[in-house]
C-alpha cells in the first residue's frame, strides 16, 4: 500500500514538473517572440477612462528602441499607463521564474508565472497565450502599485505587434488641495474617500508600422 | 452724457494713483511668471505628485495657458483691491478735496454724474483686467509657450491648445462682470462718505469677510452662498469644466447684473440727497 503511493505521488509530481517545464517553454517563446522586435515607430491614439480625469482622444507617435526604450511624441498632454507592459513583462521574464499552466479558456493556455527574487516588484503574473504564441490577455499584481491588466488584439501586423492594447489598472481617487487649485468651491462639497481604489482603463491603438 | 464721462475718464488717467494697479500687475505677474520659469516644475510636481505616481505624464505641463489660468484667480481678492483704489475714491475723493461742490454747479443731474463716474470707474476695471489678461497671456507665451491647458478642478481636465482661447475670452468677461460689481460696490460707498479711505478700506474688508465666511463657513452657509457676490469671483472658472453647467453661469450672470444695478441704485438714491453744503 505505502509503495503505491509513493508511486502515485511521484507520477503526480513528475506530471507537474512536466507541465510546468512546458509552461516555462512557452513563456520563454514568447519572450524571444517580444526581444525580437526591431526598432521601429508607429502612430498611436490614445483613450482614457479614469473616473477623475478628462481628456479627449489624443494621437501621437510612439518609436519603440527595446521594451525599456519606448518614446512617445503626443500632440499635446497625455496620461499613459506608467509601466509599460513590455518592459514590465521583460523584467519578469528575464528574472528566475516558475511557471504553471492552469488549463485553457478560449483556445488561450493560461500559464501563471511567479517570480524566484522575493524582492522582485512583480509578485505574481498570469498570461493567456493564443495558439500563436501571443500573449491575448495578462494581469500583473505587483508589490505596491496595484494590479493591472492588459487586453491585446492583434491586426496581422508584421513580427507580431499588437494592433490594440487595453489597459485596467488600479487609481486611487484624487483630491488637490483648493488652495493649489482655486476652486475654493470645493469646501462646500462632500471629500471624497481618498483611500477608495477605483479601476482606469487605457486604451491604445498602434498603426501605420515602420520598422528601422 | 458721453462728455462727462469722458471727462471722469481724464480725472482718473490723471490721477497717479490709477498706474498703481498696473504697475502692481505688472510686478506681480512678472515676478510670478519668473518664479514659474525657475522654480515651477518643482510647484507642479508637488499639486500632481499623485498623479505622477499613476501615469507617465507626457507633454509640458508648464505654459501661458496655464499661467493665464493661475493667474485669473488673482480676481479673488487682489485685482479688487486694485479697483477700489480708484473707484472708491470717484466720489468720497472729490468730497474730500471740496471739488464735488463745483461738479454738482455744472448743468448735469446728479444722477448723470453719478453715472458717468460709475461708467469711467467700469472703463478703468475693463482696462485693468484687460491689462492682466494681456500681461498673462503674452509674457507667459514668451517664457514657456503654448500647450494643452491642464484644470486641476474636480478631479484632472485637459484642455487642447486650439479649444482654450473661447474660453479665456468668456472667463475674462466673467471676471471683469465681477470686478464690475467690485466697483459699483466702492462707488456705492463712497456715495457714503466724504473721506476717500472709507470706501477703499471698507469694500476690501467686506470682500475679505464674505470670503473668509464663503470659504471656512461653506457647508453651514452652502444656501445661501450662490447669492453671496464673492462666491462668483471663481466662476470664470466653470468656462474650463469639461461639460460647462451653462445654467449656473446664467444664475451667475443674473446675480452678479442684479447686485450691479442694486448697489448703482442705492449709490444713485444717496448721491442725490447727499448733503454737500456742510
Amino acid at each position: 500500500m505505502k509503495s503505491y503511493i509513493i508511486i502515485l505521488f511521484s507520477i503526480f509530481s513528475l506530471g507537474i514538473y512536466a507541465q510546468s517545464d512546458e509552461a516555462k517553454s512557452k513563456i520563454l517563446l514568447v519572450k524571444e517572440k517580444l526581444e525580437n522586435v526591431p526598432p521601429y515607430s508607429c502612430d498611436i491614439k490614445v483613450k482614457i477612462d479614469v473616473s477623475f480625469i478628462n481628456i479627449k482622444e489624443r494621437t501621437g507617435k510612439m518609436v519603440f528602441k527595446n521594451p525599456e526604450e519606448i518614446d512617445y511624441k503626443i500632440k499635446g498632454f497625455a496620461f499613459l499607463p506608467k509601466n509599460e507592459m513590455g518592459a514590465t513583462t521583460t523584467d519578469l521574464f528575464n528574472s528566475e521564474f516558475i511557471a504553471i499552466s492552469l488549463g485553457y479558456e478560449d483556445e488561450n493556455e493560461i500559464i501563471k508565472v511567479i517570480p524566484m527574487d522575493i524582492n522582485s516588484e512583480i509578485v505574481t503574473g498570469q498570461f493567456w497565450i493564443n495558439s500563436k504564441n501571443l500573449i491575448s490577455e495578462m494581469i500583473l499584481i505587483t508589490k505596491d502599485k496595484g494590479s493591472y491588466s492588459a487586453k491585446l488584439d492583434y491586426g496581422g501586423e508584421k513580427f507580431d505587434l499588437p494592433s490594440n492594447i487595453k489597459i485596467t489598472f488600479d487609481v486611487k481617487n484624487q483630491k488637490m488641495p483648493a488652495l493649489l487649485t482655486g476652486d475654493l468651491e470645493s469646501y462646500s462639497e462632500e471629500i471624497p474617500d481618498l483611500n477608495k481604489v477605483s479601476k482606469g482603463n487605457i486604451s491604445i491603438n498602434y498603426f501605420n508600422h515602420q520598422f528601422d | 452724457m458721453i462728455q462727462l464721462t469722458l471727462i471722469e475718464l481724464f480725472k482718473i488717467i490723471k490721477r497717479p494713483r490709477t498706474y498703481i494697479g498696473f504697475l502692481a500687475i505688472f510686478l506681480t505677474v512678472g515676478a510670478m511668471q519668473l518664479a514659474m520659469f525657475y522654480e515651477g516644475e518643482e510647484l507642479i510636481s508637488i499639486a500632481i505628485q499623485n498623479l505622477e505616481n499613476d501615469f507617465r505624464l507626457e507633454g509640458k505641463i508648464i505654459n501661458t495657458n496655464l499661467m493665464t489660468y493661475i493667474l485669473l484667480n488673482s480676481l479673488i481678492i487682489h485685482i479688487p483691491i486694485l479697483i477700489c483704489l480708484v473707484t472708491g475714491d470717484a466720489i468720497a475723493g472729490e468730497a474730500s478735496s471740496g471739488t464735488l461742490r463745483l461738479i454738482l454747479q455744472r448743468p448735469y443731474t446728479r444722477n448723470q454724474i453719478y453715472l458717468a463716474k460709475a461708467l469711467s470707474g467700469y472703463l478703468y476695471t475693463i482696462s485693468l483686467v484687460f491689462f492682466l489678461a494681456l500681461m498673462t497671456y503674452v509674457l507667459g507665451y514668451f517664457l514657456f509657450g503654448s500647450g494643452d491647458l491642464i484644470v486641476l478642478r474636480r478631479g484632472v481636465t485637459v484642455i487642447s491648445s486650439n479649444d482654450v482661447g473661447w474660453r479665456f475670452f468668456f472667463a475674462f468677461c466673467s471676471g471683469t462682470l465681477s470686478m464690475i460689481v467690485v466697483a459699483s460696490l466702492s462707488m456705492m460707498i463712497s456715495s457714503f462718505v466724504n473721506n476717500a479711505i472709507g470706501p477703499i478700506v471698507g469694500t476690501i474688508s467686506i470682500i475679505i469677510g464674505l470670503n473668509i465666511i464663503f470659504t471656512l463657513g461653506a457647508p453651514l452657509f452652502k444656501d445661501v452662498i450662490p447669492y453671496i457676490f464673492t462666491s462668483h469671483f471663481i466662476k470664470w472658472q466653470y468656462f474650463f469644466d469639461f461639460e460647462i453647467e451653462t445654467e449656473k453661469l446664467k444664475l451667475s450672470f443674473l446675480v452678479q447684473l442684479g447686485y450691479i444695478i442694486v448697489f448703482n441704485a442705492i449709490g444713485m438714491y444717496n448721491f442725490n440727497r447727499k448733503d454737500i453744503l456742510s
